[in-house]
């Protein structure tokens, strides 16, 4: 055929791998903060004898605003790696660039604005650590 | 010459004529059952579903009407239970995934520029299963015996001592059986998405519906396991009295919550964000622009899939949970209205710059968005905690989630309807009759749903019977059975416009609104290859943007391009196989399994199971194939379906590991719930044969990575001899693990305790595993011997590889947590 059917690729200026990190850091510091801070405070708040005697914070909402605030620097870490990635890639979108260029764009875009939510939702996450009783219930 | 959207797309008649008579219509009634055409069984998936959403409605109408006037008589409680019940599971599980995923299955290769999906045996094994777990299901009226206890299912409530009837079994036994569907559908769909695009097709030119058909696919993967586990667990405890949720046991009610909420709530979206994705491609069409912020909708739609695995506990928040915790999924929840926000502004933005056309599609999508709008609000009070202690339970969440899933999905489903039914059916729907439809459904779901709020907050609870006259909820009620009329009313009126169209419809041409995406290159309705040459894109609206070129025609053979997963590169052709019955027959083995279960005949289920893996066997014999000689595709690989193939098995091990996890996680829940752990009275296992055991998988993994190198360096037969001595290892390991239940089961019986339970429950999944890994390892030897296998390596050999690696890993975690973790604590 005439038409070109594999890639009219140069290579993106950005690697792959940069790509990645900045696309997928902030959403697995933000789910791994999550499942930790509701396992700190399940087993902080009740520390009774256990048949598994998985480690019992004494102080859960310190615990988990040092859990919030390290998922916050991996999430602020996957920003930078993604506002570089997409500073490097600018110009690169749909229009009449070679396909990988413009996906590399995307990639880097929505791993900028995919760090942001997560890093807000991170903020969002630790904040009730310091206003909450934390293992008052209510019933 | 066609001519699409300003741009000349070139048809071959020489062409059409040969690829027609490679891609064979079905000629009889058996191929007619055989067929794997995508469209054909997309479109059973759309009536299946349709059918089962009729019955739902049936059940629903019978509610209303009970419920529209105080002390209501129509029905019994018990038959009410049964109706509520039957109602939830058909809408959330028969009719709105299926519907959902029959557009999917009819639409993404069309959309992609394939000719098929990447499995489509497997998709007909995924029709026909669906099909039969709902009749299974549905069956239960029969005997009076339909479940009655939510669609949630909450135990104790289901457990043999309150429940001894079959409903919770046909529920239990039916949902195990429809969750195989579900999952190699969504298999299906993802190797297809993301190795069956059409050259050129990136990721960020990928239509949005592609992006939430992925999101959809993914996410059952990972949430489906988890219902699989807690439907095990509940048929085992009702069947062989196991204990997992018998708190007298060691067993905890909380385990059946945790367990079906981290399925169930990502549930809730893998069944409205296809129909925010159908959404975001009529809009666009019908607003006469392409779609404002398409990277960033992506983006929210990949999100709020995310999000959704970390919210599950909000539907706990009335169980006693500390504050922090439920902060935690009060703010998730909230979080997970940013994404749906951006997807919502998205689509003003585009109408607000577009040009609107006030076509039916279009006014059902206007009124998505409304109601989904109104759903999203309600889904944000109950985010709140202390609204949710008083709204739990009550007609306010039947509000809510009626407005997400009817207000929302079905409108979504109609607006895909009245937008695709002329390319499926090359005619169009009647306007008239559709603005009708859409007026009588908006008014009537309104009238019908929003008084449930109120009833709700006056402080009606849900799954009631009846009530009194003095309670104060009649006016409500009553409303809300007038509306549910007008809104039935309404959807028969698009059913007779299905109807009186397929005959009557002016006819549609391909591309009648002048759309943008690739689904409108084809005829309609399109042939069964979807396009004689297969189009090269360069850009995100091709039809709108001269961005497609006719590329090869492929016409050697049933091929399509296999490409790359980020660029669509194109890597290789695939052979798809053709029409099989062995799917059908499978499927049907396999209800005879379940209804052997059901009525507790376990010799004849096994039988049964028996003959659906030999089923498997036979559709999978490989035939010889060909290839296109027109492939231009420098250093292309021998073997047809290498990636594909590889992929499905990588697909097949992520869900197993996903179900142990769930496993795991629950024999740590248990034991974290018990004072002690084994508890007093239970065995610690001892070591010598599970090291023993250790020591054949391991040693049967090394023998066979060997095999598999031998097979290039030293030819087959050294494979072979690779391969015996792994499935001799393999059988060392059952018999030491029969050994080790031998000398077990006298000291602690399965239904001894939640430890003995979870104990046997996952030494015995894996070791049924590892005869799956053994039945696997002897398909592929015969097939060597048989001098069957292509490829160097041929696709068997990997896939057999890795499935035994990966049970041998898995054993390895078991090791760590049954075995070793009690010596130390």
């Amino acid at each position: 055929m005439a038409v070109s059917t594999t890639s009219q690729n140069e290579a993106p200026t950005v690697s792959l791998s940069r790509l990645w990190l900045g696309l997928l850091l902030a959403p697995a510091a933000w789910l791994v903060g999550e499942q930790l801070g509701y396992y700190v405070t399940a087993r902080g708040c009740e520390p009774g004898v256990t048949g598994v005697p998985l480690p019992s914070p004494a102080h859960p909402a310190a615990t988990v605003l040092v859990i919030e605030i390290a998922a916050a620097i991996l999430a602020a870490s996957g920003l930078v790696i993604a506002v570089r990635s997409w500073r490097a890639t600018r110009g690169d979108d749909d229009s009449g660039k070679p396909a990988a260029s413009g996906r590399a764009h995307f990639m880097a875009f929505t791993g900028m604005v995919t760090s942001s939510l997560f890093l807000v939702g991170i903020v969002w996450f630790g904040f009730p650590a310091i206003v909450v009783n934390a293992c008052s219930e209510v019933r | 010459m066609s001519s699409v959207g300003g741009h000349a797309y070139e048809s071959d008649g020489d062409l059409s004529a040969q690829l027609t008579s490679l891609w064979k219509a079905p000629t009889s009634i058996v191929s007619w059952l055989a067929t794997v055409d995508h469209k054909a069984l997309g479109l059973r998936y759309i009536y299946t579903a349709s059918a089962f959403f009729i019955a739902g409605g049936i059940e629903a109408a019978i509610m209303r009407a009970q419920l529209a006037r105080p002390d209501g008589h129509l029905v019994s409680p018990e038959m009410y239970n049964q109706l509520f019940t039957m109602h939830g599971v058909t809408m959330m599980f028969l009719f709105v995934q299926p519907v959902l995923s029959g557009f999917s299955f009819y639409l993404v290769p069309l959309l992609i520029g394939a000719r098929e999906l990447a499995f489509p045996r497997l998709n007909s094994f995924s029709y026909y299963v669906f099909l039969l777990a709902g009749v299974f299901m549905y069956a239960s009226f029969l005997n009076g015996q339909a479940p009655n206890n939510g669609w949630f299912n909450y135990a104790p409530l289901s457990g043999p001592m309150f429940n001894a009837g079959l409903n919770i079994d046909f529920y239990a036994l039916g949902l195990l059986f429809l969750g195989i569907s579900t999952t190699v559908g969504a298999a299906n769909l993802i190797v297809t998405i993301l190795h069956m695009r059409a050259p050129g097709m990136s990721i960020d030119r990928m239509p949005l519906l592609l992006w939430s058909s992925l999101t959809m696919s993914v996410a059952v993967i990972f949430a489906i396991p988890s219902l699989t586990v807690a439907l095990g667990m509940l048929e085992l405890e009702r069947h062989w009295r196991f204990a997992f949720f018998q708190p007298a046991l060691g067993g905890s009610p909380m385990l059946w919550q945790h367990l079906f909420w981290v399925f169930g709530h990502p549930w809730v979206y893998i069944v409205f964000l296809p129909a925010t994705g159908m959404l975001s491609m009529v809009i666009p069409t019908f607003a006469r622009r392409p779609m404002v912020g398409h990277s960033l909708v992506a983006l929210a739609t990949v999100t709020t899939g995310l999000i959704g695995f970390g919210v599950w506990v909000h539907h706990m928040f009335a169980t006693g949970l500390p504050q922090l915790s439920m902060s935690f999924f009060g703010a998730a929840s909230m979080a997970v209205s940013i994404p749906s926000a951006i997807q919502i502004v998205a689509w003003i933005v585009t109408m607000w710059f577009g040009r609107v056309v006030f076509a039916t599609p279009m006014l059902f999508a206007l009124a998505f968005i409304v109601q989904f709008v109104i759903g999203g609000i309600s889904g944000v009070m109950t985010a709140a905690v202390p609204f949710d202690l008083q709204a739990t339970d009550t007609y306010f969440v039947v509000g809510h989630i009626h407005y997400v899933l009817a207000g929302g999905t079905v409108f979504g489903v109609l607006a895909a309807l009245y937008y695709w039914y002329p390319k499926m059916f090359g005619r169009m729907l009647s306007e008239r009759l559709g603005k009708l439809s859409f007026g009588l459904t908006f008014i009537g779901f309104n009238v019908a749903f929003f008084p449930m709020h109120i009833a709700g907050l006056l402080g009606m609870p849900r799954r009631i019977y009846t009530y009194s006259a003095d309670s104060g909820w009649a006016a409500a009620n009553m409303v809300a059975t007038i509306g549910a009329y007008v809104f039935a009313i309404g959807l028969a009126v698009t059913l007779y416009n299905i109807a009186r169209s397929r005959f009557a419809g002016a006819p549609a041409g391909a591309n009648p609104w002048g759309a943008a995406s690739l689904e409108w290159l084809a005829a309609s309705p399109p042939e069964r290859f979807n396009f004689a040459r297969i189009p090269i894109v360069s850009t995100r609206e091709p039809l709108w943007t001269d961005g497609v070129q006719p590329g090869p025609a492929w016409d050697a053979g049933r091929l399509s391009p296999r490409t790359s997963v980020l660029d669509a590169d194109l890597e290789d052709v695939v052979e798809l196989p053709d029409a099989s019955i062995w799917p059908v027959v499978m499927s049907l083995f396999a209800l005879g399994g379940f209804a052997a279960l059901l009525v507790r005949w376990e010799g004849s289920a096994a039988v049964l199971f028996a003959l659906t893996l030999l089923s498997a066997a036979l559709w999978m014999w490989p035939t010889p194939g060909r290839k296109s000689t027109e492939a231009p595709v420098p250093g292309a690989a021998d073997s047809v379906y290498r990636k594909v193939g590889f992929w499905a098995m990588v697909l097949f091990c992520i869900t197993e590991a996903t179900i142990f996890t769930y496993l795991l996680s629950s024999y740590f829940f248990l034991g974290v719930s018990n004072t002690a752990w084994p508890p007093p009275g239970s065995i610690v296992p001892a070591l010598p044969k599970p090291l023993l055991m250790t020591a054949f998988l391991i040693s049967s993994s090394v023998v066979l990575l060997f095999a598999e190198r031998a097979r290039v360096t030293r030819g087959a037969r050294a494979y072979r001899i690779g391969v015996l001595a792994t499935m001799a290892l393999g059988l060392g390991f059952l018999v030491l693990q029969m050994l080790e239940y031998r000398d077990k089961l006298p000291m602690m019986a399965p239904s001894s305790s939640s430890y003995a339970s979870t104990f046997y429950l996952i030494t015995g999944f894996h070791g049924s595993h590892v005869c799956l890994g053994l039945l696997i390892l002897g398909w592929t030897l015969i097939a060597d011997v048989r001098g069957r296998l292509r490829g160097d390596p041929p696709v068997a050999v990997k896939n057999s590889s890795l499935y035994w690696h990966f049970v041998d890993g898995v054993w390895l975690v078991i090791l760590t947590c049954l075995y070793l973790s009690p010596r130390w604590y």
